[in-house]
């Protein structure tokens, strides 16, 4: 299901890179991603991959290069207007609104932005009246979809760790994402947890929904991705299908290598 | 005239809890919901006061409608100002500057006499009017002041179940979260600051209009430490907890006075109860006084934690 040449990729950074200071997390990247494909962003840790995730959600501006969402420049495009224009995103540490049910968690991700002024509440009783009851409708459809119902109303800081995870993605679903990036949606769980995991993945791919994952559990990476980007030191070092990626004893070598270091050390 | 004096003691009571309970409702808005530990309320009260203060003695107005607009446009114009502070800093540091705001406001007020009477305060303010009506009886006083809570707590009932108030804690749990839904998280901390300073002022105004003074000493630092062990001991985010506190705040002082104990002694022993309630609250009901009813429980759960450990 990749992109045809003619058309418009849904998401492309061109020599984007973003410095901290004198060190550049991501270094000159330039990625493309087809309407309805699954791209999964690998590499060791370190490598960027979150960082290149904050730029393309523009938490952090870039420092240099250039962001295109759907064709259209969004590189100085804020955070918020770039989640109205339909780029979703979950976060390797969760961030779900801990003390709220996983329900009103989601219901944030579908509340029209007119709902975040003070003047939201003071409009006509049949708009506030019609306004809660789409976000109730697509916050049960959303729940049954993911297979949160029943713990709809769960505070989410209780939920299991797998159930969070889902909740998170979950969110990007109320807010009708046609790009999600997901940050390590498997890690944490277990096999059959993962499997869950992967099942949603999968069913949000046939749904027509672009995902763009980092994911450091390669069976997954398989199973759901039709591409890998292996990303080092910031930058691009190689893409292609997962299997031929992973096949590769040079990108093995520096993702196996640093994991070896890492465990060497621990 | 005992009985007279009786009702007198009760009125102050019922008027000192009324006005605690919406200044402190009002910043359990910042706190509860924001999560910003903000310490400059009692200036923003002061300034309700003090606009009061000025605009009736000067014999510009004595409405408390009126009064209490012009209160709220300073009050919102501070609380922006500081909103978007909280923005630039956050955590420890917005709590550091909160307090340096809170004292310089006040001290910057002292020292300008013209506005506040330097530190006699301004005293003998006219009784005020609402819509011409004069308002001279501790009744009507009451009466007005029971509006304002009741307004107030409406509010905070809307916050609670409104999609706007849904964000709000959103933005409390992970602002940057929020971000990723689509709100960005300045125009939310802004209305919120502003709602919650303006409130502050409004009580202020009836507050000075009530003791017919208007003293800086009032609005100092203490009571600003005062109105967040309010919120704390009363419990965050819950209105209920607003009123306990309040109630508590309302009470002792009173009672205290009782004892006929010399001021500087009162002052002392208030304090010490204070600061006991906020270590037991802390250490034994985490989300405040609201916990009360779950204290037996809260209590077996930790004896029997320690035992099987």
């Amino acid at each position: 299901m990749t992109s045809t040449p003619e058309e418009t990729p849904i998401l492309q950074t061109v020599e984007i890179s973003r410095a901290f200071g004198g060190f550049r997390a991501v270094d000159g990247a330039s990625i493309s991603i087809g309407r309805g494909d699954v791209v999964a962003l690998i590499g060791p840790n370190g490598a960027g991959k979150t960082t290149l995730f904050n730029v393309i959600s523009r938490l952090l501006p870039p420092t240099s290069g250039q962001l295109l969402f759907e064709g259209a420049d969004v590189t100085h495009t804020s955070p918020q207007r770039l989640a109205r224009m339909g780029i979703g995103r979950t976060f390797q540490d969760v961030r779900l609104f801990d003390t709220m049910t996983a329900w009103d968690n989601i219901a944030v991700f579908a509340q029209t932005e007119a709902s975040g002024t003070l003047r939201s509440g003071l409009l006509s009783p049949r708009a506030v009246g019609r306004e809660a009851k789409r976000v109730r409708a697509r916050v049960d459809e959303t729940l049954d979809y993911a297979g949160l119902s029943p713990v709809a109303a769960t505070v989410a800081g209780e939920l299991s760790f797998a159930q969070q995870k889902k909740v998170a993605i979950a969110r990007c679903l109320a807010q009708q994402a046609r790009l999600m990036l997901l940050d390590e949606p498997a890690s944490g769980l277990d096999a059959v947890e993962r499997e869950d995991v992967a099942k949603i993945i999968e069913k949000l791919s046939s749904d027509g929904v672009t995902i763009l994952l980092v994911e450091h559990n390669m069976d997954i990476v398989r199973e759901v991705a039709h591409r890998a980007i292996f990303l080092a030191e910031g930058k691009i070092v190689g893409e292609d299908a997962p299997d031929r990626l992973l096949a590769s004893s040079e990108l093995a070598e520096i993702y196996f290598g640093h994991l070896r270091a890492e465990t060497s050390t621990t | 005239m005992i009985v007279f004096g009786l009702t007198l003691v009760y009125s102050n009571i019922t008027m000192q809890l009324l006005i605690y309970f919406v200044v402190a409702l009002s910043l359990n808005f910042v706190i509860g919901y924001a999560r910003a530990l903000s310490i400059h309320h009692a200036a923003l009260f002061g300034i309700g006061a003090f606009t009061y203060a000025v605009m009736a003695q000067r014999g510009w107005s004595n409405d408390l409608i009126l009064c209490g607009l012009a209160a709220a446009v300073i009050a919102a114009m501070v609380s922006v100002i500081l909103a978007f502070g909280s923005l630039r800093i956050s955590g420890d540091y917005f709590i550091v500057a909160s307090f340096a705001f809170q004292f310089f406001a006040i001290e910057a007020l002292f020292n300008w006499t013209s506005i506040s009477g330097g530190p006699n305060g301004d005293y003998g303010l006219p009784t005020p009017t609402i819509l011409g009506l004069a308002i001279s009886s501790t009744a009507a006083y009451i009466l007005v002041a029971a509006l304002l809570a009741v307004a107030t707590l409406g509010f905070a009932i809307w916050l609670r179940r409104s999609p706007y108030g849904r964000l709000l804690r959103a933005m409390g749990d992970a602002p940057s979260a929020l971000l990723t839904a689509g709100f960005g998280v300045l125009r939310l901390k802004v209305g919120v600051f502003g709602i919650s300073g303006i409130i502050a002022a409004v009580a202020g105004v009836l507050y000075a209009a009530y003791l017919g003074v208007a003293q800086t000493a009032t609005f100092d630092v203490n009571l600003a430490i005062l109105l967040v062990a309010i919120v704390v001991i009363g419990g965050t985010g819950s209105a209920v907890g607003s009123l306990l506190g309040a109630a508590l705040i309302a009470f002792v002082q009173p009672l205290l006075t009782n004892l006929n104990l010399s001021a500087t002694t009162t002052a002392a022993v208030q304090q010490l109860i204070f600061a006991a309630l906020l270590v037991g609250v802390v250490a034994l009901l985490p989300r405040g006084l609201v916990q009360l009813g779950d204290l037996p429980k809260l209590v077996m759960r930790r004896s029997r934690g320690g035992s099987s450990r």
